[in-house]
């Protein structure tokens, strides 16, 4: 297969080889308009064309992942889509056609020290350790970025070190912290395990607001505490803490009705019945001041996330480690504040739309210059390899991809999905550690509130590793030949989730090989899952009233 | 004080931005010829071209009555959440009127998400009432709220709200209010509103908007709810004393409710159903200026050409048989008490069982297809005189409007009915058809019609001496007859460079319409995604000519605007549901801790003393 690769300025244009001709295709990347190449519909993932009914019959639920009755706020109850794939007229063709490419040929050109040189080669910092993309955006910003033309980059300009220390807190190269601080978390379901592809690490920051005393001046300690009253309101439950002086703060953060020493930050929030809690520091005088406020299951206002997917790095002894190198540098920020009501009203306008126009797609806001906005107040921004294995902005419509998980689910809490699965204090540096500082081996397995372990539960319910069941290596560790799990191996897991969730060398291999071939072809707005062979269990087109053949809902719950 | 209505679709500025009708000379393409009629002409606005231009709300920015030249402005009347006479614009109430609070302390306040994202405020009514000018606000929430207040008028003409006047318009004694879409003036000026999309009494419990009002209306009480509550016409009558008078009318049925338009007889009342698979129905009272009691009628379709643009028919007219508003109140609510879970269900309307192969296995039952899908019923005794006969149709072509019309053979194939207007000068109603597809367009049933995925604009010739299709005599003067594509879009096989699906120079799934009396141009207006900006159309229809004058931000809306002349000065109403959306490409960025809300403003005075 011969690949040929053009660039221009504007458009950038790649040009890849159709699926079975010879016919060339050419792919526009639009940074300066929103011009959609593909489909208007990118923000329905491939995962959601699923062929859920297997051999011999058998049911496949991966669905429950992210379709579940969402925890209020999230007034979404998408449950149902377990059971039937109700798409509309406008999105029942599957517009990801690389789903069903053969990439075997292309892979092969490709040598196993090339690809591991090229995963452990940093694409964020250059040979200096400066933020290369901070650099190109801030320094040498090129016009066939410059959605507005102002000169001026109006996204985000990355700003972590990847620097960070016992608390998790990220430093820059003066020792100063960033904001940023770093926790661990179970894996999501399916796709964001390495074994299917990329590592991923996500890192929080809170407005300044959240970070400064009274004064307006940063204090760790402070921020430490409206964390970590940040993840009582995200989880709803308490939050040990380091002991506290509450009359520093002058607030009753373990809620014992007096200012004393606090060791946990106690849930005890109920409007309605007039109690509430408060964060501390300067944030508390705007609260008090009602120019911000606090509601359980939403984060602060000006929150922001960064998350970036990476390749699958295993060295010669088959350790896994996170990757230098980045697919993606994915980035939200919460900008907009809305109420209880106001979130109920966003799922019913969804329904009435979906009565009254049903083959309509949702209008999304935004550019590639400063990303696009959820509908929910949050805006998602990616940056994403270029053919040189470069970071540059998506294009409005790869941008797409970010809305369709980040809205629109029940599993998400205020429209995330990472937080409410951070670790609890009882783990190492309580849970505010990066990937660098340890890794996912020996990691018990995540339990639902019922003691139900979440991953044994995915492997019960979808009978495979992924949504797209060609995970074999999962397959065989953890499925006997009559298709049973192997009791012995999910004991295992529950005491390390490294046991399902890290991969091979030679699979995180092939899987990067595959996905560096969609690099090479910049074909991203056609599907970016990494898979050297078609794949199988996908629809090119759900019929019509197809249903999943799963009859009762999994529903999912909080983790412990 | 004279008051004319005049339904009108206009787009236009947002709040802050001020819109300039100016005197020009444009081609004269109105036929003048009648000198009754009044000349307007916009000029062409142009389709957006670049990233700004399709955020912004952009609007032809001159025009000419009569030749006369005129400055005007937009400006803002009131905005979702103020609070005047202790009352809150938009809050919702429950069965007990108490102001719904949700768990974060919210007021439960119809307004979109700050990323305009949401039902909000829809339609507004100003009403002329002894020698007073109030305004009447509905909400398309479920619950919906219903608001009025007194609007004064300063002598340079603008309009602005009387200080101590908001009163929140209680709908209790109707079981609250469900998504108020839009409404009208009244010609005995009254606001006569609307419920739409209601709940499948055979299966409530999986509507979203159903759960919803259990939880703000009731309270939480599933017990205290019923299905048959909602999909009704409310009406907001003022009186003497400047306060609401709330009526919800049974008698004109239960259907998904786009708009209750009333003719000038002040009698006959056409009622579109917004949906797939739903009918068209028009509604006579016995008595003008009162739709409490009178004869409902389902439309049959009897089509005579098919085109493009919508095809012909011939429409006959079912009588489903008169009743009254107590009747039908009585059957929801037997002890009168509100609180009490006594109401009518579904299987005392209609014993139900499954079709099989567009049959019904069973004798008896009757096949039909509507809005609820394929479905076999069988009309049950509902007024419990041991028959089943024409007073249990009576009752059922109430509360199963579309079911009971389609049992009698009216036609429940149109696709999405949307807005309605009547030209006077020539005895002509329009609707709009937001889509010619589905039901019209599977190849069964009465309508079987070439595609158009942009909708259509209808034409209705109206007349008198009409019968009905048992060859009764229809008592109105404004029975419509027949039934003709008048302009429709161009659906493109490949979307335009920018993903427009119909032609940019053409309509697209029309939404609202709007005939200006006393002139050749009907307004249409869009709710689409087959264009990237909702635009608004000047449809002459004399010449055909088709003039783009508005369009709306990629992804906003602007909602039942209307026209009013009042002494001498004009109007055009608009709401907006999510102003922050027409601030530019990085509109969903805005300054720390604004708050967005829905406002209704009008664009005006208007100088109407050239108006014939």
């Amino acid at each position: 297969m011969n690949r040929f690769f053009r660039l221009a300025t504007f458009p950038l244009i790649a040009t890849m080889a159709a699926c079975s001709n010879s016919e060339q295709t050419q792919i526009q990347i639009p940074l300066l308009d929103n011009h959609v190449q593909n489909t208007e519909a990118a923000y329905i993932p491939l995962q959601c064309y699923t062929k859920t009914q297997g051999m011999n019959d058998k049911i496949h639920n991966p669905c429950f992942s992210c379709h579940t009755p969402g925890k209020i706020p999230n007034y979404l109850d998408d449950s149902e889509f377990q059971m039937l794939y109700d798409f509309r007229e406008t999105t029942r063709k599957n517009p990801w056609i690389n789903a069903f490419k053969d990439r075997t040929n292309a892979v092969a050109q490709i040598s196993d020290e090339q690809m591991q040189s090229y995963v452990q080669t940093s694409n964020y910092f250059d040979q200096h350790g400066n933020l290369t993309l901070a650099e190109t955006l801030t320094k040498a910003l090129p016009d066939e970025w410059d959605f507005n033309h102002d000169g001026q980059w109006e996204g985000y300009v990355p700003d972590i070190y990847f620097n960070f220390d016992n608390e998790g807190f990220d430093r820059n190269p003066n020792g100063a912290d960033t904001g940023w601080r770093a926790f661990a978390y179970y894996p999501f379901l399916g796709t964001f395990w390495p074994t299917n592809g990329s590592s991923n690490d996500v890192i929080i920051r809170l407005a300044p607001e959240y970070q400064q005393d009274k004064q307006g001046q940063y204090s760790r300690e402070i921020y430490k505490l409206n964390l970590a009253i940040t993840e009582a309101m995200i989880r709803e439950k308490n939050i040990p803490i380091k002991e506290t002086d509450e009359t520093l703060y002058q607030v009753d953060l373990n809620k014992n009705g007096r200012l004393d020493k606090a060791t946990e930050i106690v849930y005890n929030w109920a409007p309605l019945e007039q109690r509430f809690m408060s964060y501390v520091g300067k944030a508390k005088e705007l609260f008090d001041s009602k120019e911000i406020t606090m509601a359980a299951g939403l984060y602060p206002m000006g929150t922001e996330f960064v998350h970036t997917v990476r390749y699958v790095d295993v060295d010669q002894n088959g350790k896994l480690t996170l990757a230098k190198r980045i697919k993606e540098l994915r980035y939200a920020k919460k900008y907009s504040w809305n109420t209880y009501f106001q979130l109920r009203n966003a799922v019913m306008a969804e329904e009435k739309e979906a009565v009254g126009f049903p083959e309509r797609l949702r209008t999304i806001k935004g550019n590639a210059e400063t990303g696009v906005s959820n509908n929910q107040g949050w805006v998602y921004q990616g940056f994403i390899e270029d053919r040189k294995g470069s970071l540059r902005p998506q294009s409005y419509e790869e941008s797409l991809t970010c809305v369709g998980c980040h809205s629109g689910v029940g599993a998400t809490t205020d429209s995330s999905f990472a937080f409410p699965r951070k670790l609890n204090a009882d783990k190492f540096q309580h849970g505010w550690y990066h990937w660098t500082q340890k890794y996912i081996q020996k990691l018990p397995e995540p339990q639902w509130l019922d003691g139900t372990y979440e991953y044994s539960k995915y492997l019960v319910e979808n009978h495979s590793g992924n949504e797209f069941r060609n995970n074999d290596e999962v397959q065989n560790k953890f499925f006997d030949k009559n298709d049973q799990l192997k009791q012995s191996e999910i004991e295992r897991l529950h005491q390390d989730i490294s046991l399902l969730l890290a991969p091979s060398r030679e699979r995180a291999m092939q899987l990067n090989k595959a996905y560096k071939v969609i690099v090479d072809e910049q074909s991203f707005i056609y599907g970016r899952d990494a898979h050297v062979k078609p794949l199988e269990n996908v629809w090119d087109v759900v019929p019509e009233e197809e249903l999943t053949g799963v009859k009762e809902p999994v529903i999912r719950q909080p983790l412990r | 004080m004279k008051l004319n209505k005049l339904h009108l679709a206009l787009a236009a500025a947002a709040a802050g931005v001020s819109l300039s009708l100016v005197g020009c000379n444009t081609t004269d393409t109105t036929e003048t010829a009648d000198s009754s009629v009044s000349e307007i002409q916009f000029t062409e606005l142009s389709a957006p071209t670049d990233e700004v231009q399709k955020n912004l709300i952009r609007s032809s920015d001159s025009a000419t009555i009569n030749d006369e030249e005129m400055q005007i402005g937009y400006n803002t009347l009131l905005r979702t959440g103020d609070v005047d006479n202790g009352e809150t614009f938009g809050l919702a109430k429950d069965y007990q009127d108490q102001a719904v609070i949700e768990a974060d302390g919210s007021n439960y306040i119809c307004n979109g998400t700050d990323d305009g994202v949401g039902s909000g405020l829809d339609h507004v009514s100003i009403l002329d009432k002894d020698g007073k000018i109030y305004m009447v606000s509905q909400f398309e929430c479920a619950t919906g709220a219903m608001y009025m207040n007194e609007l004064e008028k300063s002598s340079d003409g603008s309009l602005s709200l009387v200080p101590g006047s908001l009163k929140f318009v209680s709908q209790k004694e109707g079981f609250g209010g469900w998504v108020h879409c839009a409404g009208m003036t009244t010609p005995w000026q009254t606001h006569l509103g609307s419920e739409e999309y209601e709940p499948n009494a055979k299966d409530p419990s999986t509507n979203g908007y159903y759960n919803d009002v259990t939880t703000s209306f009731w309270n939480g009480d599933q017990t205290k709810n019923n299905p048959y509550y909602y999909g009704w016409t409310p009406e907001v009558d003022v009186d003497a004393n400047g306060n609401p008078v709330y009526t919800k009318h049974y008698t004109m049925g239960r259907m998904a409710h786009e708009l209750a338009y009333v003719m000038p007889d002040e009698k006959t009342v056409y009622l579109s159903d917004d949906g797939t698979n739903v009918g068209l129905f028009m509604f006579i009272a016995d008595t003008a200026k009162d739709l409490s009691a009178g004869t409902l009628y389902a439309a049959k379709w009897n089509q005579t050409a098919d085109n493009d643009i919508g095809g012909e028919a011939e429409l006959t007219w079912i009588n489903l048989g008169h009743t009254d508003n107590a009747s039908i109140k009585s059957l929801l609510d037997p002890d009168n008490d509100i609180t009490t879970a006594d109401g009518i269900t579904f299987a005392n309307v209609f014993s139900a069982e499954t079709p099989v192969s567009g049959a019904c296995p069973t004798a008896g039952f009757t096949y039909i297809n509507t809005a609820n899908g394929e479905e076999c019923l069988q009309l049950q005794d509902i007024n419990g005189d041991s028959t089943v006969d024409a007073g249990d149709i009576a009752l059922a072509s109430r509360l199963e409007t579309r079911r009971m019309a389609a049992m009698e053979g009216a036609t429940t194939e149109f696709r999405k009915e949307e807005g309605i207007t009547f030209n006077a000068t020539d005895n002509q109603l329009y609707i709009a058809m937001s889509e010619v597809r589905k039901g019209m367009t599977d190849g069964t049933g009465d309508i079987q019609l070439t595609e158009n995925k942009c909708g259509a604009v209808y034409a209705l010739d109206v007349e008198g001496s009409i019968k009905d299709t048992d060859g009764a005599d229809i008592a109105s003067e404004f029975v419509a007859i027949n039934m003709n594509g008048l302009v429709g879009g161009n659906y493109l096989a490949s979307a335009d460079a920018d993903g427009n699906t119909c032609d940019i120079n053409g309509i697209a799934q029309p939404d609202n319409v709007a005939y200006i009396d006393g002139t050749n141009t009907l307004i249409i207006g869009e709710d689409t995604s087959a264009h990237n900006n909702d635009m608004v159309w000047a449809y002459n229809i004399k010449s055909g000519e088709l003039t783009r004058i508005a369009h709306t931000p990629y992804g906003s809306e602007t909602t039942s605007p209307y026209w009013y002349n009042i002494d001498g000065n004009g109007y055009i109403t608009l709401t907006n549901q999510h102003p922050y959306g027409e601030g530019g490409p990085r509109a969903y960025d805005k300054p720390f801790g604004a708050e967005i809300r829905s406002e209704i403003g009008y664009i005006g005075p208007f100088d109407t003393s050239s108006m014939k």
